[in-house]
């Protein structure tokens, strides 16, 4: 071995078997990993979920439905349908439709949105998400956007 | 590189401020550069693999684990996600389902090599008869767990396995409803085969092994010399277990993953349909571990097939008491060594001819049909079967 070779035979293949043993674990671990990740399941989610008639539903009623297994608020205004995810960009709690106030209202912190799903008060950092709202037949049919 | 070795001083210096690590060391030195006999080569990583490939069982079933669900109407489905929308499910399941064909493959070898180089003789009889113990869990494993994907063919050797146990006089009825958890091949039967599989049977042979590995390394392996006769390896002599023999274990372990990683992709165990209690499919045939006994029970009535069966498994365990000799090397042990080569054989006609029993073959451009005891009948061309 020469004077100015800093790296000997003996510590090449150190180094070798050492990169190899490191490309072995991460080849073992990034699947594991990778499959501990939950697979995402959209399928259904394209699907429109009705919240019901448009007959008998009076300006500024709501109601709950379920998409995806997720809650959903539709609100009636005076210009049409609106339909929200009901769940607060705050901490998570499913929020409400308050009828006084006219105002979307979260039970946990008393965060508050209007019934465009903007912040009025309170700690929500977002508006709500909103969501698709179509009318068939007579029908009003919710779907995320 | 300097601080991770000043990190590891001062965690060491820790340590041995509370415990006597100083004996543990020295322990694991002496376990670490325990020479070896000089025969010890190949033949003798078959132990490890099997070890490894126990653990490999083990980790990918946790992970298997998380997506399966065992019921009727949900194990089939849960399987089915795992291998199609799960991330690398497929690896995992296919690491899992080819691992246990491996793992039996290898016990297998690792009693052979066993066998054949008289380890078994004293004072190691009871290394033995945990390692027939060991390899009696792998199947049952197998069993078990061939269920488990609720699929036709998993129901159908299930029922067929399952029934065997009814023919014992007295007690058959009982012990099939026992293992059943009922008439039939139900969700209760699923549930029980489940719990066999994922927490009885992995503690047990968990149990079996540690015992087993703790005899080896109390015991030292066997050499090839007469029992009595003994002789400590004098150091220098023998081949030291590191870095000699872990090197060659290291060799093995990666042509091992090769392969079976090559199985994996090449040869994907298919899923297949799921299970109808209401059709049996055409062929049902168990798992290629069990040809050789599902074959021989077709040739006695039922009750003599089974006591038939229970033969050799019995020889096995009875086995380093029923030979009496006092020599270790192959050559010396002619008639063992023959006993042991036809038992072998025979298993393999067996399984071959349970293979390729109720099937129609072509050989030489000639079709054949062979029955149920693997004979052939010549189909006459333009006819079909």
């Amino acid at each position: 071995m020469k004077e100015s070779d800093p790296v000997s035979r003996r510590s090449f293949l150190d180094y070798l078997l050492g990169g190899g043993l490191v490309v072995w674990t991460i080849g073992g671990v990034a699947p594991v990993l990778s499959y501990l990740w939950p697979a995402q399941r959209q399928g259904p989610g394209a699907q429109a979920v009705s919240a019901g008639k448009t007959e008998g539903w009076e300006a500024w009623q709501a109601k709950m439905v379920a998409i995806n297994g997720q809650p959903a608020l539709v609100l009636r205004t005076a210009q049409g349908f609106r339909a929200f995810s009901a769940v607060c960009t705050h901490l998570g709690c499913i929020v409400q439709w308050n009828v006084q106030r006219r105002q979307i209202a979260c039970p946990c912190h008393a965060g508050f949105f209007d019934p465009n799903g903007r912040v009025v008060s309170g700690p929500p950092p977002r508006p709500l998400t909103e969501l698709g709202v179509a009318l068939v037949n007579g029908e009003v049919m919710v779907k995320s956007l | 590189m300097k601080r991770l070795t000043q990190y590891s001083a001062s965690i060491r210096s820790w340590l041995a401020g509370r415990y006597d690590i100083g004996a543990v060391e020295a322990f694991a030195e002496e376990q670490a550069h325990k020479p070896l006999p000089t025969h010890v080569g190949f033949w003798h990583t078959f132990g490890s693999l099997s070890l490894f490939l126990f653990l490999n069982q083990v980790v990918t079933g946790i992970l298997l684990m998380i997506y399966y669900r065992p019921t009727v109407d949900t194990a089939f489905e849960s399987v089915r996600f795992i291998i199609t929308k799960a991330h690398f499910g497929w690896l995992i399941r296919g690491l899992h389902a080819w691992g246990a064909t491996l793992m039996i493959l290898c016990v297998l070898c690792h009693m052979l090599r066993t066998y054949f180089m008289g380890a078994y003789k004293k004072p190691r009889e009871v290394t033995w008869i945990l390692g027939v113990l060991i390899f009696g869990c792998t199947v049952t494993f197998g069993f078990t767990g061939y269920l488990l994907p609720w699929n036709q063919l998993s129901y159908w050797a299930t029922v067929v396995g399952t029934e065997i146990t009814g023919v014992i006089p007295f007690v058959g009825g009982y012990l099939k409803t026992l293992l059943r958890g009922g008439e039939g091949i139900t969700g209760e039967t699923l549930a029980r085969f489940y719990v066999l599989h994922v927490v009885v049977l992995p503690w047990a042979l968990t149990a079996f092994i540690a015992v087993h590995l703790f005899l080896m390394r109390v015991q030292g392996l066997a050499t090839l010399e007469r029992v009595g006769e003994e002789k400590p390896i004098p150091k220098g002599v023998g081949i030291p277990f590191f870095p000699h023999h872990v090197l060659k274990e290291g060799i093995v372990f990666c042509l091992l993953v090769a392969v079976l990683l090559t199985l994996i992709v090449g040869w994907p165990i298919e899923l297949g349909e799921k299970a109808n209690p209401l059709s049996t499919p055409v062929g049902i045939k168990p798992e290629w571990y069990f040809l050789p006994t599902y074959q021989l029970l077709k040739y006695f009535p039922k009750m003599i097939g089974l006591l038939v069966s229970l033969v050799p498994p019995l020889l096995l365990l009875l086995w380093p008491f029923l030979d009496r000799s006092p020599e270790r090397h192959p050559k010396k042990r002619r008639v063992a060594v023959a006993i042991g080569i036809t038992a072998l054989a025979l298993a393999i006609v067996f399984g071959v001819l349970g293979h390729i029993s109720e099937s129609t073959r072509s050989f030489r451009g000639q079709k054949y049909d062979f029955d149920m005891y693997s004979v052939p009948h010549r189909i006459p061309p333009g006819t079909h079967p």
